[in-house]
């Protein structure tokens, strides 16, 4: 069995994928709809069949709970990381994203906190190099 | 370790709590160049880790990966067999009582809180379930074509197992 998919809920899945791809810098992977319901994934472009991220509707009311209550509480969603949080930060930034923490040394790792437009909060994490 | 230590750290001020925030939205989207960001982990949530190492290890048959602790805090992943730069699972101790009321409610509803690929689900269903394991849904032919199967984590969870059609 394989670990390929992991999810985050969001209010607006339109919303949601022009964020994740033409601000994060995530590739549309599977876009695909029955009725109502609308399975969407992105990818990184740097590994397209690599570990997917599905953007879910948050029409669940549990789920719509706890992601606010995450929300309130400072605490990200989902968390990526990178070789270079700095350049992510800046590309990610002119791209109009607004960060909650801008680059941040805590101990072993610097870590960025910024909103995704559609209820989550995403940290960015590059591990420190010994 | 070392890197194992600042893994932890990192990942631990996810379930610290931070600083509140607001939420925006971007304005201009340029088209993107790079990503430099990996999707490299995904997390579930359970009601006792050891239970859970075993579950996911002994009866789903994956191989743990890092098992760093810092205080109370457990940082405890694993990854395919087979595959040990894969994609980690991360297996979080359920104390927050959000994410309580969150897994309790999927539970109920019926929805699994994560999802496995597989090639042959029903070899995984005769193997997982010759292990112990309860399933709710057995192999069941869906829409689309895809095969798929639910069974209890015995931590609080169900679990899909998907093989998607050719």
């Amino acid at each position: 069995m394989k670990i390929k998919l992991t999810t985050v809920h969001v209010n607006d899945q339109e919303k949601a994928l022009r964020f994740y791809t033409e601000v994060l810098g995530f590739t549309k992977k599977t876009d695909f709809s029955q009725g109502p319901y609308r399975w969407l994934t992105v990818t990184s472009p740097e590994d397209p069949d690599g570990t997917e991220l599905q953007l879910e509707l948050d029409g669940d009311p549990a789920a719509k709970a706890y992601q606010q209550a995450r929300f309130k509480q400072g605490q990200p969603a989902v968390m990526f990381f990178t070789d270079d949080i700095k350049g992510d930060y800046e590309r990610i930034k002119a791209r109009g994203a607004e960060f909650t923490k801008p680059p941040t040394e805590v101990t072993g790792s610097t870590i960025a906190i910024l909103p995704d437009t559609c209820g989550n909060l995403i940290q960015l994490t590059q591990l420190a190099r010994w | 370790m070392r890197s194992h230590l600042s893994k932890i750290l990192a990942l631990s001020l996810m379930f610290a709590g931070a600083c509140g925030a607001s939420a925006p939205a971007p304005e201009a989207a340029a088209p993107s160049l790079r990503a430099g960001l990996k999707i490299s982990h995904t997390s579930v949530y359970v009601d006792d880790q050891e239970k859970a190492l075993r579950f996911y290890t002994e009866v789903l048959g994956f191989a743990k990966k890092d098992d760093v602790s810092n205080g109370p805090y457990r940082w405890l992943t694993v990854t395919a067999s087979g595959d040990a730069d894969g994609t980690e699972l991360q297996l979080a101790l359920n104390d927050d009582p959000a994410a309580k009321a969150h897994q309790q409610a999927m539970f109920q509803q019926g929805q699994p809180a994560v999802m496995f690929y597989t090639d042959d689900v029903k070899r995984d269903y005769v193997r997982i379930k010759a292990s112990g394991a309860e399933f709710t849904m057995p192999p069941t032919e869906v829409m689309a074509g895809s095969i798929i199967a639910k069974l209890k984590d015995t931590c609080g969870n169900l679990i899909q197992i998907t093989q998607l059609a050719r």
